[in-house]
């Protein structure tokens, strides 16, 4: 407990459980939607993309989704996804989002975290379940047989989830056991898109996307006290996925897993967590790509030293180990092409005083990266939670990231053919074991008023150092126009700046009447993949005690992505190139939830229905890839 | 193309929204239901290429408190190919519209009575016929809308309550949306 305390405490964003009983926000999704740094390419799919603010690298993320306060680190060829990890399963207590450089006893965030607290295991037995159903629009079907020659490369997309949990807590024993499933396909007219059907097998873009999901948490011990914690979880999927490693769509199999142990104040002075992530890929043969496999694992160990200091004062000390681990069959041709093995081990120092009136938060971190550099990272908060002139927080850190066994050894070979040319060209991407480091530095300062309405202003600047992005190399061969699979190499790329402005307010007109705005300003020059604006503007309503109404509006302003741009004169296709600028949109989402009590045999029966993007046909958030369309999604959850 | 999911979940929307609100919280009684008798004119690119056509449907109101009524509707209507060169590929479509959203009644004398209503609906364009070309699935159109009503009511007990209505409706398809001119009448039922 309180080492959730402590990373609560380096929160930026903490956003509350809104409308407890009315359950409006159930999943990472609902909490990734509301902040101005998280992009989401498709809404029935539940999948957060994360590209905090200035930070994050679309093409290679760092470590950025953490639970129990360790860093899950076996995503499938670097994909941040919600939907590969079993966190929707859980029933959610609460998301956190901290958009700057961050640490934690047991992993740095080069670009920033989301942390996932699950709710407390209640003391009665608890039965319940949750059912979604989502529907995606894609093209218009009106337009087959009013138009001729369509491309229909966005196909209409339909996904089903549920999931159940049986939960109690017996003396001082607490379990959950959760399973569920998600299920995503398309539905419609077959894809005529000329870019994918030169190199996709057809039958198979056609099956669904599967995701068999189980979970198990056990807790011993009460709140705020000893306590001991071990969870279990796998993701057992089969996908289509437009994964930022590769520069195109694959189709892939595989198992990840999680089992993370922590155990708190149950030795004197002394902390335990552990943890073991992995996963198993394979990609199928495609037209055009040989398919692959591999299996990758972490583990760590991180025992933490608490020093008793007299007062208010509180010293850990964490130390950690870790085993990253690549192991694949003999001729592997994707992916890897040989095992590989890196340890990396840290130790740190966190430090925190706190007074009536303030507290800092100090936090360093010696570390062997896993490709062998000593990284040296540090933060400190220094924060006046309250106070007549209102609450002011100050944030400042330089956290150093190595690079991961992907970006430094990953390899993807497709081919296509060139009509024109009768030949196969071959694309290629390569990681780069000559990688350096990276180390973004960053200030947040954070002002909120006092009391109401609340208005919060936050001045944030970041600046990355030795990014590595996904950079493209070679002539560039496109099969058609619009055709912007780039061969690539991972490299460090310089450094970048971003800063900017994010103001906002929560305000309660009435006892049912609650409207939140935000405006964010970001100085984007040498960061264009993040919109220079972005506006929201929301309203809920609750209309009568069991029944309430949300509307919200966002706005994004363009970006452009290095990754998608694309020079004419390199265009020996078609001569057109691209400027790999997703342009501007607006967004209009709303949601009705109704509380229906005990209905026939379930209890807290609560349903929702949502609908997103309704003003759009589609919304890009980059320039090729998958879209978030006009959506509409419901939701039951109910309980035994 | 949504099948049974773009058809279920609006439905159960609004058997949730409108239909089973728990009695303690909405009196049902209150609940008003007309048969909906209207004739459709598409227009734009749905009216370019397919013909306006009758349409049947029922229409329920239920009190919020006066003037407000939560309102639902379901409205079916058919249209055949129009006189184009592409008639032999356009199929016949059924108009399934469904929809939810708030009514304002003002009285205009004790027998007579206006009404102005704003609805968000979804359309499902359910194509039928010989030139519906095979999709993956069958291949539905679904489309949300915001229909904006007006309407004049004549109330003569024992007589059933007669309403007259006309309603305009953009159906958002995309970057040019499509629309839809409705008039007809309305008999209370209940």
């Amino acid at each position: 407990m309180m080492r959730c305390l402590t990373v609560l405490a380096l929160l930026t964003i903490s956003l509350a459980r809104g409308q407890q009983g009315l359950l409006l926000d159930q999943r990472v999704t609902d909490w990734a939607r509301a902040t101005s740094s998280i992009q989401l390419p498709s809404a029935t799919r539940y999948v957060p993309v994360a590209v905090a603010r200035g930070l994050g690298t679309w093409s290679a993320p760092e470590n950025t989704f953490s639970f129990m306060s360790m860093p899950f680190e076996a995503f499938p060829l670097n994909l941040v996804s919600a939907d590969y990890f079993p966190a929707d399963l859980l029933i959610l207590d609460s998301v956190s989002i901290v958009q700057r450089p961050a640490l934690s006893e047991s992993g740095s965030f080069a670009g920033g975290v989301i942390e996932v607290f699950p709710s407390e295991i209640p003391d009665t037995l608890v039965i319940g379940g949750r059912v979604f159903g989502g529907s995606e629009t894609g093209d218009v079907i009106l337009h087959e047989y009013t138009r001729d020659n369509l491309a229909f490369c966005n196909r209409n997309k339909i996904g089903f989830s549920g999931s159940g949990s049986i939960s109690n807590k017996v003396h001082d024993v607490g379990y959950r056991l959760t399973v569920g499933s998600f299920s995503y396909f398309s539905t419609g007219y077959a894809d005529r898109d000329k870019i994918l059907i030169p190199y996709i097998n057809l039958p198979t873009f056609s099956r669904p996307n599967r995701h068999t999901l189980g979970s198990l948490e056990l807790t011993y011990g009460a709140r705020d006290h000893e306590n001991v914690v071990v969870f279990g979880g796998f993701n057992a999927f089969q996908a289509w996925e437009h994964v930022p490693f590769l520069p195109s769509f694959g189709f892939f199999s595989g198992t990840l897993g999680t089992i993370r142990v922590s155990m708190e104040r149950v030795i004197p002075f002394v902390d335990l967590f552990a943890k073991r992530d992995a996963v198993d890929l394979s990609m199928q043969r495609q037209l055009g790509a040989e398919g692959g496999s591999y299996r990758a694992s972490v583990v760590s160990a991180n025992p933490v030293l608490r020093v008793p200091l007299a007062g208010k004062i509180a010293l850990r000390v964490p130390v950690s180990y870790a085993l990253h681990s690549v192991d694949v069959d003999d001729n592997n041709r994707q992916f890897f092409l040989e095992d590989r093995q890196k340890e990396n081990w840290s130790v740190g120092i966190q430090l925190r005083v706190e007074s009536d009136d303030w507290r800092v938060e100090a936090d360093g971190r010696y570390e062997k990266g896993i490709n062998g550099s000593r990284l040296r990272s540090a933060t400190i908060g220094i924060i006046q939670p309250s106070g007549d002139p209102g609450s002011i927080e100050l944030h400042a850190g330089s956290v150093e990231r190595s690079p991961t066994l992907l970006e430094m050894y990953g390899e993807y070979t497709m081919w296509r053919y060139r009509p024109d040319l009768a030949r196969n060209d071959t694309l290629r991407v390569q990681g780069n074991d000559q990688l350096k480091t990276s180390r973004s530095t960053g200030i947040e300062i954070v002002y909120t008023l006092p009391g109401e309405p609340r208005i919060r202003g936050t001045f944030f600047s970041t600046r990355t150092e030795n990014l590595v992005r996904r950079v493209s190399s070679g002539a560039l061969r496109s099969a058609y126009p619009g055709d912007l699979v780039l061969p690539g190499r991972y490299a460090n790329v310089g450094s970048r700046t971003l800063a900017g402005l994010e103001i906002e307010t929560d305000s309660k007109l009435t006892d049912r009447v609650n409207v939140t705005m935000r405006y964010s300003f970001s100085a984007n020059k040498h960061a264009p993949e993040v919109p220079r604006h972005q506006v929201m503007a929301g309203v809920t309503v609750i209309l009568i005690p069991s029944t309430m109404i949300r509307m919200s509006v966002k706005g994004i302003s363009k970006t452009r992505w290095e990754e998608f741009r694309l020079d004419p004169a390199r265009d020996e296709k078609s001569g057109i190139g691209s400027d790999g600028i997703a342009p501007e949109y607006w967004s209009v989402d709303c949601s009705f939830v109704q509380d229906f009590g005990s209905t026939w045999f379930l209890n807290n029966v609560t349903a929702r229905l949502e609908m997103q993007n309704l003003l759009n046909r589609e919304q890009r958030t980059f320039p090729i890839g998958v879209t978030t369309d006009f959506a509409v999604i419901g939701y039951v959850t109910f309980r035994l | 193309m949504i099948s049974v999911a773009r058809i279920c979940i609006p439905a159960m929307a609004f058997v949730l929204l409108t239909g089973t609100v728990r009695a303690q919280e909405v009196d049902l009684s209150g609940t008003r239901v007309f048969l909906a008798a209207q004739w459709v004119f598409p227009q734009k690119e749905f009216g370019t290429f397919w013909k306006d056509g009758p349409a049947l449907g029922i229409v329920a109101d239920l009190p919020l408190g006066a003037p407000v009524f939560l309102s639902g509707l379901v409205i079916a209507s058919w249209h055949g190919p129009a006189e184009t060169p592409r008639k032999h590929k356009i199929p016949q479509v059924l108009l399934l519209q469904l929809g939810g959203g708030m009514a304002i009644r003002s009285d205009l004398s004790p027998s007579l009575a206006g009404s102005v209503s704003a609805h968000l609906v979804n359309n499902m364009f359910v194509m039928t016929g010989p030139a519906v070309r095979p999709g993956i699935e069958n291949a539905v159109e679904s489309e949300f809308g915001i229909s904006l009503c007006a309407a004049v009511s004549f109330a003569s007990p024992p007589f059933p309550p007669v309403s007259v209505t006309g309603s305009y409706q953009p159906i958002l398809v995309g970057p040019e949306p499509v629309s839809i001119v409705s008039i007809g009448f309305l008999v209370g039922l209940r």
